[in-house]
């Protein structure tokens, strides 16, 4: 149905339309502009700074992956809450090319000794000598509390030897349908962005000795919850893919506690030893919701409304403006955040412990 | 100080003679009165003290014998106009004062035999005065001439010329013409101008035309859907913008800078289907005048151009009709009498096709889909209604009504396992307008009118997600998300504007109105459910109401034959949310002939906008807001000055150039990274004011009339913007700053059955922001994206645009056939550039990894695209 939804596309703007019969010629428009610093950081209380130097390079010279771009020479200072801190020194760090990149790469970096606090405001300026200089700024948040998790399940279909389910051998596998709402309450004096995320306490694959796992076919969903779309205009909502995205900010819901909901959808959990139950409580869904900086928020967005948003889908074909990730460093390049994590964990022996109520809602 | 100048050079002369005879004899034929009076001194010893020159070229015939020298003189200086009088033994001579002939104005109407349509534009000249005017858009013409024996000629293109036979004009009267067509008369021979040959050397202003309706049927378009603005992208300085879009870009303005008037009414949304249509049916057209550089007083309120389009009244003695079948559109037009000779009635409407193909395209999908359905419809319509009535030959009112919509359904349903999830958006925007108009010939030179009008342009959309849990089929409602969002503005405008024809040199046109405006830019209200939770948000409303007046006199001033002036002044006032703000907008334009059918023109003109449209694209959006300036926001505001040359030849061919500087102050657009602010920021937030130049000359050489007619048509344009919250302060150049720009459009009448049109256009690329710096990704968010750096605004031009197209009138017993081809040598032209990977030179690095080395590729979009269509008559 995604792919229906782009031919909404193909019908509403007939310049696109046509464009199933046009082509792409490949040439150079010879426009030169020079190289400039690149700084990203994301910054989280409790850990040290750590920044990527880089520079920029022009589309046609490679993938980032095939050039150098690192800045190794630079002079990167820390600044916070208006003193300097120090100097950072050069280092090499695991960096992973895309978000979950299970083979992350080694690369260069600069790390600091200091670990910044919630509510630091942190500066960063690197000088080069053949790339300039370039700084940003940024305040790291403090962790918002997910004050409970309540789970709402729909289905739920085992298969084993289990209290309430047929028994078959000496293990069971439990096919669920089910919503998860984690209760938050929003500070109200700020104004507050979050991502929301979510993961398990513990994943493992059948070795033998792994009292649950769960199995691979998963499919998580945040289309219920509306918070997640209120970047979305009404004409993004019927002509472009709106999932995928899960920042959010307060704007509907300062100073209130809100349920966000999370949906799993045809999930199933296999249990070595049913008979164990309840069983370990450390086994479950861990919700994790991210107090961001405005800066994360906004990069962020600014990527949705690029590659999502209507400007952005129309900028791809000439028909308007194109849409910059935004950056809070001086150059107009990279990103320096901050965040600040808060979690709790819904033991699945919970879940399962609803679903053999006959709790359905 | 000329004329006083003159006459101190003439001083008087005396010439002195002396005599002594009372009697004398004389005998001259055809002598130089000179010489005669020299004959007369000698004999008689008087001295005859004139004027130099009273004499000059004056041959005199007088027989006597020894008479008494009065009734010699008597007699000798009748009909010559000079007269004497005796002072002792002078004899002054003198120019007899002549009696100032008594004045008498002849005015009245000029409509079209057989269907009573006024006709615009006709040149009413009266002989053997000379004196000469034009019709006004309801063909009213008035000519204050002296008394006497005359002659009246009428002469409009595209109509037989009409002549009177001698009238004696002694007091006021009335004199109500009809011309007949002559486009149908006189086979092979197609009238694609109006009046613009004559135009080009007699008006005094500058950069205006008529677009008739034969003219905007004859010219080539996509899918065969003849357009008013395509048409006028033609011509020279009008950059079109997004390839197959009507848009319009006059001189280096915005497309919101264009006042479009339907029957002296502004209508707002002048777009279908993201801009590939205007919103003007070509069906219920009548006449368009259109004005790009000097503009006559009456209009304001919009920065670059002003299309005065007026629609069918109605043809007052019989019924016709037409019904046209396209492959995007059908358009039905009927008209005729109510009352014959009295009241008239005129309706036209156009629907598009593509929702009857979407909606069972969309369903057959959907049955080939087993988790999901959906359903997809887009339709745009437009309906143009008009009574006329003449109540008697001084007075007649009319109603007119307006209606164009687009409208976007879409529904899409996703089933899965134990629950569905179901989408359903509604998209409907359009305008209404709605008059109501009496005119009245006050007296026989003083035309007025007075209108009544709601105009109202407005977008509702909304959009719905809902997921619900499947329980043994019936479906338990989960979430709900429904967020609507509507914007429009409304007017309510009554307004006066007269015709005065004192003399006829001198055609003055004043007015005045006053529009109440409410603008809603944006109301967005969203309802959530999640399980028991439910929350409603509205933003806040920021919704305005506004006052506006307008008051304007102008005129058309013709000293003398060499020299015509356009004047004027426009004074508008805009209040809004406490705030006044007040503009006087002067006109000044003159013609001057340098003899032949030579004319140079110059102009100067200030417009002043109150109401602008917010654009996120290139391209017509529901979204796009017409909205006021606000809060510190100033009027928007362009002085141009403009200068040019014409030249016509045999009345048939045209030649002309104009050049242009044109300056604006206070433009708004949206500033850098606005996408970033909170969804309930006002639009005014949003925006940056600043300025922009254009200048630019436009050549033109046009063929108006023969059985080969047409133009070709040649602008040098630089455009640029500058706003303090864009592209970093600095100044850039305008998105359509088509640099070179060449049209060339022929008509080929090739049998009474057969006509040819083609239409070919060559410019300069449109300017694109084409990054090229890229970034490492920060991995802050769900992908990774190639992150851009930002780059100077329009610092790309896209290569060289050219596209012919072609289109094959038949004309049969009962309508004709248009077959046409848009872009009918498919030459791609390049829309958009797009990073990429090439296709064609990878390669293997040094760890054996195949290489797709980044490249940039030019998108190449709209082939050749053939249509046909049918248009009955009746």
């Amino acid at each position: 149905m995604a792919i229906l939804k782009k031919i909404y596309i193909l019908l509403l703007l007939p310049i696109i339309a046509t464009g199933m019969t046009s082509c792409y010629t490949e040439f150079d428009p010879h426009i030169d502009t020079p190289p400039v610093l690149c700084m990203n950081s994301t910054i989280t209380p409790g850990e040290p700074v750590t920044l990527f130097l880089t520079r920029t390079w022009n589309w046609t010279e490679g993938d980032e992956s095939e050039i150098d771009i690192n800045v190794r020479d630079a002079e990167v200072r820390l600044t916070v809450n208006g003193e300097f801190k120090e100097t950072l020194k050069a280092g090499v760090i695991e960096r992973p090319r895309y978000p979950s990149d299970p083979f992350p790469s080694m690369e260069d970096c600069y790390l600091s000794d200091y670990r910044p606090e919630s509510g630091d405001l942190i500066r960063l300026e690197a000088i080069s000598t053949q790339f300039g200089e370039a700084s940003a700024e940024v305040t790291v948040p403090y962790p918002v509390p997910i004050d409970r998790i309540e789970a709402q399940v729909s289905s739920c279909q085992a298969y084993g030897d289990m209290t309430g389910f047929p028994a078959v051998a000496d293990r069971c596998r439990i096919e669920m349908r089910f919503d998860l709402l984690a209760y938050f309450t929003d500070p109200s004096a700020s104004t507050d962005f979050y991502d929301l995320n979510v993961g398990y306490t513990h994943y493992s694959d059948y070795d033998g000795e792994a009292t649950a796992y769960i199995h691979n076919y998963t499919l998580i969903d945040f289309s219920g919850e509306p918070l997640l779309k209120e970047h979305v205009s009404i004409l993004e909502s019927t002509i472009t893919d709106t999932s995928g995205y899960t920042i959010f900010s307060d704007r509907q819901i300062n100073g209130r506690t809100y349920p966000l909901r999370i949906g799993y959808h045809d999930v199933s959990f296999i249990y070595w030893n049913p008979l164990d139950l309840p069983g370990p409580k450390e086994y479950g869904i861990k919700v994790i919701l991210r107090h961001t900086d405005a800066t994360y928020y906004k990069h962020v967005i600014s990527v949705w409304e690029g590659n999502d948003g209507i400007v952005g889908a129309l900028g791809g074909v000439g028909l308007a403006s194109p849409v910059y990730p935004y950056s809070n460093v001086s150059t107009g390049a990279g990103v320096v955040a901050a965040y600040a994590d808060a979690s709790l964990t819904i033991p699945i022996v919970d879940i399962i412990a609803i679903a053999q109520q006959g709790n359905f809602k | 100080m000329r004329r006083l100048k003159i006459i101190s050079l003439s001083a008087l002369l005396a010439v002195s003679v002396t005599a002594n005879a009372q009697k004398v004899s004389i005998n001259a034929h055809d002598k130089p009165a000179e010489k005669v009076f020299a004959e007369l001194m000698d004999q008689s010893g008087k001295n005859f003290i004139y004027q130099a020159g009273l004499l000059k070229s004056l041959n005199v015939t007088v027989s006597a014998d020894k008479e008494p020298l009065d009734r010699v003189l008597d007699r000798m200086l009748a009909g010559t106009g000079i007269s004497y009088r005796m002072r002792g033994n002078n004899v002054l001579l003198f120019r007899k004062e002549t009696p100032k002939p008594s004045k008498a104005t002849l005015s009245g109407f000029v409509r079209e035999d057989g269907t009573g349509e006024a006709i615009p534009g006709v040149t009413v000249s009266i002989y053997p005065t000379g004196a000469r005017t034009a019709t006004n858009v309801q063909g009213f013409y008035s000519l204050t001439v002296p008394t006497g024996d005359i002659t009246v000629s009428f002469t409009g293109a595209g109509y037989e010329n009409y002549r009177t036979d001698e009238i004696k004009l002694t007091t006021s009267q009335k004199l109500d013409v009809k011309l007949e067509e002559s486009a149908t008369m006189l086979e092979g021979v197609t009238v694609i101008g109006n009046l613009n040959s004559d135009r080009a050397v007699n008006s005094a202003e500058i950069g205006s035309m008529n677009v008739s309706r034969s003219s905007i049927l004859t010219t080539p378009v996509i899918f065969g859907e003849s357009d008013l603005v395509k048409t006028l992208q033609l011509e020279p300085g009008v950059s079109s913008g997004v390839e197959g879009m009507a848009g319009m870009y006059v001189h280096g303005g915005g497309s919101d800078e264009n006042l479009y008037m339907l029957d002296n009414i502004p209508l707002y949304q002048v777009n279908h289907f993201g801009g590939l249509f205007s919103a003007f049916n070509t069906e219920a057209l009548r006449n368009v005048d259109f004005y790009k550089s000097s503009f006559p007083a009456k209009y304001d309120g919009r920065l670059s151009s002003y299309i005065d389009v007026n629609t069918k009244d109605g043809n007052m003695e019989e019924h016709h009709g037409s019904v046209k079948i396209g492959l995007t559109s059908a358009a039905v037009n009927v008209d005729g009498p109510i009352w014959k000779g009295r009241t008239s009635y005129s309706f036209a409407a156009r629907r598009s096709w593509y929702d009857v193909l979407s909606l069972p395209a969309s369903a057959i999908a959907s049955s080939f889909i087993e988790d999901g359905k959906l359903l997809f419809g887009y339709a745009f319509t437009d309906i143009n209604a008009k009574i006329n009535h003449r109540f008697s030959d001084r007075s007649r009112a009319y109603a007119m009504f307006y209606y164009g919509e687009d409208y976007l359904h879409l529904k899409q349903d996703d089933y899965y396992s134990y629950w569905r999830e179901t989408q359903k958006s509604n998209l409907r925007w359009g305008n209404i307008v709605a008059s109501a108009g009496w005119n009245y010939v006050l007296t026989p030179n003083l035309f007025g009118e007075i209108t009544g009008a709601f105009t109202r342009y407005a977008s509702h959309l909304t959009h719905s997600e809902e997921t619900d849990l499947s329980n043994d089929g019936e479906y338990i409602l989960q979430t709900f998300d429904k967020v609507s969002s509507r914007n429009y503005i409304h007017d309510w405008i009554l307004k006066c504007d007269f015709d005065w024809r004192p003399h006829p040199a001198h055609r003055i046109s004043f007015g005045g109105g006053y529009t109440r405006h409410s603008f809603l830019p944006s109301l967005t209200k969203r309802y959530i459910k999640n399980g028991d939770i439910s929350a409603s948000i509205q933003d806040r409303v920021h919704s305005y109401g506004a006052n506006e007046m307008n008051l304007y006199a102008g005129a058309d001033w013709t000293p003398f034959q060499q020299l015509r002036i356009n004047y004027g002044l426009h004074y508008s006032i805009f209040n809004i949310d406490g705030k006044t703000h007040d503009a006087l907008s002067p006109r000044v334009s003159f013609r001057f002939h340098t003899g032949g059918n030579w004319a140079i023109k110059g102009g100067y003109s200030r417009t002043v906008q109150y109401v602008h449209q917010l654009m996120q694209s290139s391209i017509s959006l529901p979204t796009d807001q017409w909205v006021p300036i606000v809060g510190e926001q100033k009027p928007q505001t362009a002085d141009k000055i403009a200068i040019g040359g014409y030249y016509t030849y045999k009345n048939q061919y045209t030649f002309s150039a104009e050049a242009y500087y044109k300056w604006m102050d206070n433009l708004l657009e949206y500033a850098d990274e606005y996408y970033l602010l909170p969804p309930d920021t006002e639009w005014s937030g949003k925006l940056t004011a600043g300025k922009g130049t254009a200048k630019g000359i436009d050549f033109k050489l046009s063929k108006d009339y023969g059985k080969v007619s047409g133009h070709i048509a040649y602008s040098l344009l630089w455009a640029d913007r500058q706003y303090p919250d864009k592209n970093g302060g600095r100044k850039f150049p305008a998105r359509f700053d088509n640099r070179h720009k060449i049209n060339v459009l022929l008509n080929w009448k090739i049998s009474p059955k057969w006509e040819l049109s083609a239409s070919w256009t060559g410019m300069s690329g449109n300017r694109i922001t084409l990054p090229t710096q890229m970034w490492q990704d920060p991995l802050v968010g769900p992908w990774h994206y190639d992150m851009t750096l930002p780059t100077e605004e329009n610092n790309f031009r896209l290569p060289f645009y050219h596209r012919m197209d072609l289109n094959l009138r038949r004309n049969t017993r009962h309508g004709y056939w248009n077959f046409s081809l848009y872009n009918a040598y498919c030459n791609l032209n390049t829309i958009a550039v797009i990073r990429d990977y090439s296709d064609s030179k990878y390669y293997y690095n040094e760890n054996g990894n195949l290489i797709y080395p980044n490249v940039f590729k030019k998108l190449r979009l709209i082939p050749i695209i053939p249509s046909v269509s049918y248009t009955w008559l009746f």
